[in-house]
């Protein structure tokens, strides 16, 4: 077998002339919207028009196709470091997390760790069994960064490493971060995480320029956290745990529209915080969160139930 | 027992499945769900098919990613191919039709759309189809006596021209960045014989600086029109007060933006501390400058 | 300088000349050059690997580095308390301890520095935080004032050790290294009295001026724990609680450093009981002091006993760290006060021994406030390994910590190789002017 593109007169279909046509489809992980891969994709696309590419039906036949109709993935423009520092002009993120849907089952994390290649052992949304008093309620409590309206890990880093941005998000430039870890002696919601080890990456991801929006590809000795996706809404899609989440836990909007989903629902914002007594965590430490909470009540799951789910937690 | 159960959570196409995994060559590979579906934004604009693949994990089904569908129009031949895509993490891959398909697009009726996943590694061949019957809204905006009026009137292409579409689910929504939020009284509306339907806006929402917002009629992912809608921007939010916040000169913004007192005092300070230290090296070289005129006694 | 005899003269240069190390000295430096090797193979470990090498995880993210490095500004907050404060307050008996404590400051603060760099995830990034430093943050305030008070200090070590320098060109062999040395940094002097005067009031400004940058960056630093949210750091008593320790350590390493210059370099008539006795007297003062920023840092959120402190005081009394934290307290201070009462207590060697007593708890009294806060988070530990919760430092940090620690010693056994530890000239003149009296 030979892996000439060429012979179109051969009735066997070689399985590598297949898989040249495979090469114009893009990688598809979340760190790929600022893919060098699309402008190569387009590159070739122009030298291919006119080839034909080798395609098996469903019967068995062979149908002979352009290339140029090899669908390059869709190219999202790529953000400068200046407009990632800045975001989105007019938005204003929020996320809002049902207590009384949330059963431990960590679908969240386990999309969150997946899309943004947080090391082992380590997790960007925590899920913690809350019990805080002896004789008060246990309920399931997911938490990401707060994106605090005014965070006190910002406020410590010394290079501009982390930073506020105008649509309420906080940011990470792991090209920048000196390692210090002063933002996670700052935050009283412990949401930061530390690659203490050199991060362990697909070779197409460690190809990637570091964008501050997916956090990949992330750096040994920086630090990261839950970044809330903002690379997904420009794309008009919801972060990667508010879709995985198949009990509808989390909400995430802009709050300028007052309308967030939690991909099945729709709502209101302010109605939905009102109607339901929403309310942030440690708001007496004035860091003023992002993320409201709707307290465990009229739940859909017995606390006990998102026991089981606990020994599933990575380790 | 479990067998039957399996079957009973079964769907037609699965058991189609099924019947195409007894014929299958390799029995190793895996059976594959495809979904089609076929959405259009705009009136003349040209349409996009949305693909899904999963596959039974368990009880339930999760998204695969990386498989790569070959999707065609009317038929499967070259002459239909549209293109060829690949699922994402999440189990979906787009392809808007190209194009070179206007004129055919335009000229038919029924549109027939065919997804096919071929010669794969892992999973079974699998296609699916879909027939579209050509539709479009016509969306008028109206305000009378501070009342405001969303009506949607339904085209379907019959016979070479548009017709009326009665008995019509549609839906009248505001666009959000993430999401449509409903903007009718109620959820859903059906066209009459004029293939009409209209509801009160009545929302008072946020809209962009101006306080336009848009409000868009949209048929969701009907089996005979597929997903189809149409939009407009009106002045109908309320406008966005601009947020200066971000320029403001905080504690948590960036070094540009240092409040004026953090920039003031501790460079006074600095300045002062350090014009002595400097001062003092300066008394280090006039100690020298003495010593080497001084002659030594 | 007439009034004193020639004869006494050249008793007091011959005594105070540097000398050449004797066998106890090679051992000393040799042990010392090892152990910066040890700490050099550590630190070439974690160059490589990251701080992946350090028992340090997300919740314990700050170790025995930030620890050392709070206990190395502490301690070098005795150059001030010693050479400014006492020359201002015109403590008569403070000749042969100054510059002492003076190296002491530098060696300790050049290690400071150093360690921030080591505990970087980034260190080749170093240069971010001249590049892109922001006011708002403490730790640019802390690298200013830690640049500030390392160049007050090596102008407090250099002025007064001008008048020394043509005795020791006299003293060494021609066209010797040391000799060489001598002469670059001062064959200028000539002992005329303008010299005289511009240094003395160089002296003099540094004395007032290195009180105030002494009490920043020690301030500043108490401030890397209290500008947070976390239990056990967010005090607004921090900065005098940290000030206070790092004036009891601080006269604790110099008590250490007397005796053994003492011993080593027979300097008994110079380093009298008599400075002993006082610095014994200063010592309980300073550790009282500092019992008392205690009892109100631990008793006062402990009446309280808040949900958030409970955690971190409950693992300091009765938990994970209670046979350091109650050792640090009885070692680091409750026992050199009991002792030190007593004027037998003030003698040389029972004062050596308070002083090591002093230094070590000390170091670990910084360890128990840096680490233990951070493993009592607001939010419980959840979905983290077991080993998270816990923090158990590794033969590398080990390694550089001990490497960093001998590295600063080495710095003062080479200084004192070079130079004089007690300052000849102002020796004499002390001598002579009592000898008028």
């Amino acid at each position: 077998m030979n892996g000439n593109a060429e012979s179109s007169g051969s009735k066997e279909i070689q399985r590598r002339d297949f898989l040249k046509g495979v090469l114009l489809a893009g990688i598809s992980t979340s760190c790929s919207t600022k893919d060098p891969f699309t402008e190569a994709a387009k590159r070739e696309l122009v030298q291919a028009s006119g080839e034909t590419v080798q395609l098996l039906s469903t019967t068995g036949e062979i149908i002979e196709v352009d290339k140029a109709f090899l669908k390059p993935i869709e190219e999202i423009p790529s953000t400068t470091n200046l407009e990632e520092r800045m975001g989105i002009k007019g938005k204003k993120f929020v996320m809002v997390i049902d207590l009384s849907h949330c059963r431990n089952l960590k679908k969240c994390q386990s999309a969150c760790n997946h899309a943004h290649f947080v090391s082992d052992a380590q997790n960007w949304i925590k899920v913690h069994a809350m019990h805080e008093g002896e004789h008060t309620a246990s309920y399931w409590q997911p938490t990401t960064c707060m994106h605090c309206e005014e965070p006190p890990c910002v406020k410590v880093c010394p290079v501009d490493a982390t930073f506020k941005r105008q649509d309420g998000i906080v940011g990470i430039d792991a090209e920048r971060c000196i390692g210090c870890r002063f933002c996670m002696a700052a935050c009283p919601y412990s949401s930061r995480v530390f690659n203490w080890d050199k991060p362990v990456l697909p070779p197409e991801v460690l190809a990637l320029n570091y964008s501050s929006e997916t956090s990949c590809p992330p750096k040994i000795g920086t630090v990261s956290k839950c970044d809330f996706c903002p690379d997904m809404a420009r794309k008009g899609e919801l972060p990667h745990c508010v879709s995985a989440c198949p009990n509808g836990v989390f909400y995430f909007g802009d709050m300028n529209e007052d309308v967030i989903t939690n991909g099945s629902d729709t709502v209101r914002f302010s109605e939905l915080i009102r109607d339901r007594s929403g309310y942030r965590l440690m708001e007496d430490l004035g860091t003023k969160p992002s993320v409201y909470y709707l307290p465990p009540v009229d739940r859909l799951f017995k606390f006990e139930e998102g026991l089981k789910n606990q020994e599933a937690s990575r380790s | 027992m479990r067998s039957l159960r399996i079957l009973s959570i079964a769907s037609v196409w699965w058991l189609f499945l099924l019947f195409m995994d007894v014929s299958a060559q390799d029995a190793e590979k895996v059976t594959l769900r495809l979904d089609l579906t076929y959405h259009r934004q705009e009136n003349g604009q040209l349409p996009m098919l949305r693909t899904s693949t999963m596959t039974k994990v368990g009880k339930r089904f999760e998204p695969v990613h990386d498989v790569e569908i070959n999707i065609f129009f009317n038929e499967e031949t070259s002459k239909g191919f549209l293109g060829r895509i690949k699922t994402s993490d999440k189990g979906t891959a787009f392809l808007t039709i190209p194009n070179e398909f206007t004129y055919e697009l335009d000229s038919s009726a029924a549109l027939k759309f065919i997804a096919t996943v071929t010669d794969n590694e892992k999973f079974e061949d699998v296609s699916s189809e879909i027939e579209i019957a050509k539709a479009q809204i016509e969306l008028t905006l109206n305000e009378e006596d501070s009342i405001r009026i969303m009506k949607a009137k339904v085209l379907l292409f019959e016979e070479g021209s548009w017709k009326p579409a009665p008995e019509t689910e549609i839906k009248f929504v505001v666009k959000r960045l993430l999401s449509d939020l409903n903007a009718g009284e109620e959820e859903l509306y059906t066209t009459d014989e004029l293939g009409e339907a209209s509801s009160e806006f009545k929302l008072n929402i946020p809209g962009n600086a101006n306080g336009d917002v848009i409000i868009a009629a949209k048929i969701d992912e009907s089996d005979v029109y597929g997903s189809i809608s149409s939009s407009k921007a009106v002045k109908w939010g309320t406008p966005l007060m601009s947020d200066n916040s971000f320029a403001k000169r905080t504690l948590w913004s960036t070094r540009d933006k240092t409040p004026w007192w953090l920039l003031i005092f501790p460079n006074l300070i600095i300045a002062s501390v350090w014009g002595v230290i400097l001062y003092l090296i300066y008394q280090i070289i006039e100690i020298r400058k003495i010593g080497k005129t001084h002659k030594n006694l | 300088m007439s009034t004193l005899s020639q004869v006494s003269i050249n008793k007091i240069t011959a005594d105070l000349l540097p000398k050449k190390f004797g066998k106890p000295g090679i051992i000393w430096t040799t042990v010392l050059v090892m152990l910066s090797i040890g700490g050099l193979i550590g630190y070439f470990r974690q160059l490589q690997s990251g701080l992946s090498v350090t028992g340090m995880r997300d919740y314990a993210s700050w170790g025995i580095y930030i620890s050392n490095f709070v206990f190395f500004v502490a301690i070098s907050l005795v150059g001030s308390l010693i050479t400014a404060i006492f020359r201002l307050t015109n403590v008569s008996w403070r000749t042969p301890l100054t510059r002492i404590s003076e190296i002491i400051a530098v060696s300790a603060i050049i290690f400071a520095g150093l360690i921030i760099i080591i505990d970087m995830g980034r260190p080749e990034r170093f240069t971010n935080l001249f590049l892109h430093g922001r006011l708002q943050s403490p730790i640019i305030w802390d690298v200013i004032v830690i640049t500030t008070y390392l160049a007050l200090s090596l102008l407090f070590l250099y002025f007064p050790l001008l008048p020394d320098l043509p005795i020791m060109i006299k003293h060494s062999r021609a066209g010797s290294v040391n000799q060489k040395i001598y002469k670059f940094i001062g064959s200028f002097w000539k002992g005329t009295a303008e010299q005289f005067r511009i240094s003395e009031s160089a002296v003099k400004i540094i004395s007032i001026m290195i009180i105030p940058v002494a009490l920043a960056i020690h301030t500043v630093t108490s401030w890397l724990f209290a500008t947070t949210y976390r239990p056990g750091w967010d005090s607004t008593n921090f900065g005098a609680y940290f000030v206070s320790g790092a004036f009891l350590v601080g006269s604790g390493g110099v008590v250490v450093a007397m005796y053994v210059f003492r011993k080593a370099y027979s300097l008994q008539e110079y380093i009298t009981e008599k400075h002993f006795n006082y610095m014994g007297k200063i010592v309980v003062m300073l550790a009282l002091l500092y019992l008392y920023f205690n009892i109100n840092e631990y008793l006062v959120p402990a009446f309280k006993m808040k949900k958030a402190e409970e955690h971190h005081l409950m693992s300091l009394f009765t938990g994970e760290f209670s046979y350091l934290f109650w050792s640090a307290i009885l070692v680091g201070m409750i026992i050199p006060i009991v002792v030190l009462l007593f004027p037998s207590g003030r003698k040389p060697l029972p004062m050596f021994v308070m002083g090591v007593c002093v230094v070590v708890g000390a170091w670990f009294k910084r360890f128990l406030i840096v680490t233990p806060t951070l493993l009592s988070p607001f939010l419980p530990i959840s979905n983290s390994p077991e080993s998270y919760a816990h923090y158990h430092p590794t033969w590398e940090e080990w390694a550089i910590t001990v490497g960093t620690l001998a590295g600063a010693l080495l710095i003062i056994t080479v200084f004192v190789r070079l130079f004089p530890i007690i300052p000849i000239h102002e020796t004499i003149e002390e001598q002579s002017k009592a000898h008028k009296l």
